[in-house]
């Protein structure tokens, strides 16, 4: 056998890391699975799993020790979200916070904000939403028009954010608003945390295609917010933002196991079906293959960030490529069920769960930035085509 | 757990590009083409002298013994280059297990290795390319491996629809030395003949990508590059997206290979699919982005789509490769999720 540097196996010590998630989430994960967490029940039952991960020390196994972390390295991670995902417990409701915005504050944020913000993230006390999108910036997110006028200690915030996901229930948002009411596109924008029970602010919430409401508009009516909330300087929101997006189309918000157990769990359903088409046979090989493919690429990039390597546009090759693959294992699921794909009620079959994951396959090639959008950037920025 | 690569390769990889960049141009290659025979000494020895083949060949056939998976973007760039001597075959298949190899086998072929093409042929890879230019024939078969000197055999020329592959099929062999082959080994050779295909279908599919972004930001039509319409960018794009995600799966299935993994067939089997799937899009879709300049013989894109149509069923064909990981989904169900993908059994 060869020496090589490349070495695609577990060390001893993350193998023994593995086994003391493994044996935490087997005595923590709850039974029986949570209300949806867009029910104000649910949410709050999601919370206090939240809380339950922070008390292990499991909120976000990367971050520092002294924000409730255990200051691991990616790879760590990776196996964490394998051991998260096999043992199917809860989704995580501060996503917006410890994925998104506690890498920007870790990076960006003063030391009285990390203090302020991380722990109180990582205990579920404050669940966050993202305020990006208005109804005039979507895709074009430069056309933001909320603004924020600084009035010495603080700003005041007026204008409409839309489609923030958690924001029916959540505590707080981080968001962009136009700090320069003269500038245009992405400059004179900042990046501002406003809590969603501050006088002057609605939230109106909007039922996704589930009926639920997992995003919400908020209104913004003179909302005072003090510039402590400011994250970076003044005006340079727009870049501060595109790195958290970048956290978010890398490899933060999807990690590789959600794929791989969706695809583990097509694969045995489809085992209890006599006759199958080969057309949905050749679909199911195609998926699992790519949740492979995907869990290797993670892996491979994992490596190159620890390695000092920087990853940039690349981010959006991989948000359009497992968007694509979560759509595709959830159209063949309802293939497979056949009839019962149509019945929502739990009790029936296990149909109710693949439903609403087949819904939500549809919004990945939409959040975090359209598929289409991840194509102009892949062929602008790593192909260098003309704009 | 360490996916990356020797930084130190970065230098060799780089090497070799410099020498497909000046030596192994497209003209060189329309040029090696019209010549009637198109496999070049002289570009065989500058690619030994490079050190290709001895790279990854076992120190005691005084090899510098390195590792495959290591060594894998140096063999990626020159599949990129659409090298017409199948050095790539040579190192993969031969070199890099010769010291596996039975004994007396290894007595006969030891020498030759270092400098020498020897050619190979296996039921599933059966047509032997360039073989005026061996110096001998590996013919696999019915778990028997043997040798035979270039006099002892009968062949029929062929043509193939890649001008840079002359192959031919083996009528009967003479005086050959046959050995048992062990079965596991036999395997193996499978795996690193998918690996082969797979690899070389990926730098083929960077270069059809390269080109056609080339082309689409010179290209003029109503007034501006072509390459600032969306549908032309979002080809390309698709394109990229496959060549990315099949890339990891080649270099796993190679460390696969060198370190024995028990399943080094399935990832070999998955790294060719997603090779496949990418060289599909990277051929039909850079065509498309060239317009009518895409259907031409004149434009050297198809220099490169040629080898990749060729290499898609060699080795494996879709059909084996899906019926293979069908089986292999099946029989281990329950074993799939998200510990699967690096488990060692
Ligand atoms: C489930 C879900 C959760 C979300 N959560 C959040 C959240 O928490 N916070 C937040 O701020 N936002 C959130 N969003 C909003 C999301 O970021 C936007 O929907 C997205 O950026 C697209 O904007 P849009 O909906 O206005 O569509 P539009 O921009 O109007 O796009 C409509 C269509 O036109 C295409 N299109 C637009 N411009 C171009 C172009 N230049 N080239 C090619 N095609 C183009 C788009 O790709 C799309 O197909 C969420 C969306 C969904 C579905």
């Amino acid at each position: 056998m060869q020496i090589s540097q490349m070495k695609i196996k577990f060390t001893q010590e993350q193998s023994t890391f593995r086994e003391e998630v493994r044996s935490w989430m087997k005595s923590n994960v709850p039974s029986q699975p949570l209300h949806s967490l867009d029910t104000s029940k649910g949410f709050e039952e999601h919370r206090a799993w939240e809380k339950t991960l922070n008390e292990g020390n499991w909120s976000m196994v990367t971050w520092p020790k002294e924000y409730g972390g255990r200051g691991l390295d990616l790879i760590e991670w990776l196996i964490f979200e394998e051991e998260y995902y096999r043992a199917k417990a809860p989704t995580r409701v501060n996503q917006n916070g410890v994925f998104l915005l506690g890498p920007t504050l870790m990076e960006y944020g003063s030391e009285h904000q990390k203090e302020r913000f991380l722990s109180a993230m990582a205990k579920g006390e404050h669940i966050w939403a993202q305020g990006w999108s208005e109804p005039g910036a979507g895709s074009d997110m430069a056309a933001i028009r909320s603004t924020a006028i600084r009035e010495e200690n603080k700003f005041i915030i007026n204008g409409q954010k839309t489609w923030s996901s958690r924001a029916t229930y959540a505590d707080w948002t981080f968001g962009l608003f136009r700090s320069d009411s003269e500038s245009s596109r992405h400059h004179g924008l900042s990046f501002i945390l406003v809590p969603l029970d501050a006088p002057g602010v609605t939230v109106r919430p909007i039922p996704q295609l589930d009926g639920e409401p997992g995003f919400a508009e908020i209104f913004f009516d003179n909302v005072e917010v003090p510039i402590e909330n400011l994250i970076g300087e003044e005006g340079a929101g727009w870049s501060i933002a595109m790195a958290t997006a970048g956290f978010e189309r890398g490899l933060m918000l999807r990690s590789p196991a959600r794929f791989q157990e969706t695809a583990a769990h097509l694969i045995r359903i489809a085992k209890q079906e006599s006759n199958l088409a080969p057309s949905i046979k050749t679909a199911l090989i195609d998926c699992w293959i790519k949740a492979e493919a995907y869990a290797l690429n993670i892996y491979q990039t994992a490596s190159k960030l620890q390695a000092g390597k920087k990853i940039g546009p690349e981010s959006s090759l991989g948000k359009i490529f497992w968007s694509t693959l979560d759509y595709e294992m959830h159209s063949t699921a309802l293939k497979i069920l056949g009839t019962l794909s149509e019945l929502k009620n739990e009790e029936a079959s296990n149909a109710a769960a693949w439903i609403k994951g087949f819904m939500f396959s549809l919004a990945g090639p939409i959040y975090a930035g359209t598929n289409e959008i991840q194509k102009n950037i892949v062929a602008e920025r790593l192909l260098g085509l003309p704009r | 757990m360490n996916f990356t690569f020797d930084n130190e390769l970065e230098s060799f990889v780089s090497t070799i590009n410099d020498f497909i960049q000046k030596d192994y141009t497209p003209q060189h290659i329309r040029n090696a083409w019209s010549s009637g025979d198109p496999f070049s000494n002289e570009h065989w020895k500058s690619m030994i002298n490079l050190g290709v083949s001895q790279m990854i060949l076992d120190e005691k056939f005084q090899g510098m013994g390195l590792s495959l998976d290591e060594a894998i973007l140096v063999y990626e760039e020159l599949a990129y280059g659409g090298v017409i001597e199948p050095i790539i075959e040579q190192s993969i298949l031969i070199n890099n297990l010769a010291h596996e190899f039975p004994q007396g086998l290894q007595d006969l072929i030891g020498e030759r290795l270092i400098d020498q093409y020897v050619a190979l042929t296996h039921p599933s890879s059966p047509f032997v390319n360039h073989l005026s230019h061996a110096s001998g024939l590996l013919s696999i078969q019915n778990n028997d491996i043997s040798f035979v000197e270039l006099e002892g055999i009968e062949s029929e020329l062929l043509e193939s629809n890649d001008p840079s592959r002359v192959v031919s099929s083996i009528k009967s062999i003479k005086n050959s030395h046959s050995f048992k082959l062990d079965p596991s080994l036999e395997r193996k050779i499978v795996s690193s003949g998918k690996l082969v295909s797979a690899l070389t279908i990926i730098g083929l599919s960077r270069r059809c990508l390269d080109i056609s972004s080339e082309y689409v930001k010179t290209r003029e039509q109503f007034g501006k590059p072509i390459g600032s319409f969306q549908a032309v960018k979002h080809m390309l794009s698709d394109i990229a997206v496959k060549i990315e995600f099949a890339k990891a799966a080649i270099y796993r299935a190679a460390n696969s290979i060198i370190s024995d993994h028990p399943l080094h067939e399935l990832h070999s089997n998955v790294a060719k699919y997603l090779a496949n799937q990418a060289g599909e899009i990277a051929t039909k879709n850079s065509i498309q982005a060239h317009g009518a300049m895409g259907y031409t013989w004149e434009v050297d894109l198809h220099i490169f789509m040629r080898r990749i149509w060729a290499f898609n069923s060699l080795w494996a064909t879709q059909s084996e490769i899906e019926f293979e990981i069908e089986s292999f989904l099946h029989e281990n169900t329950e074993k799939l999720g998200a510990t699967f993908t690096f488990t060692e059994d």
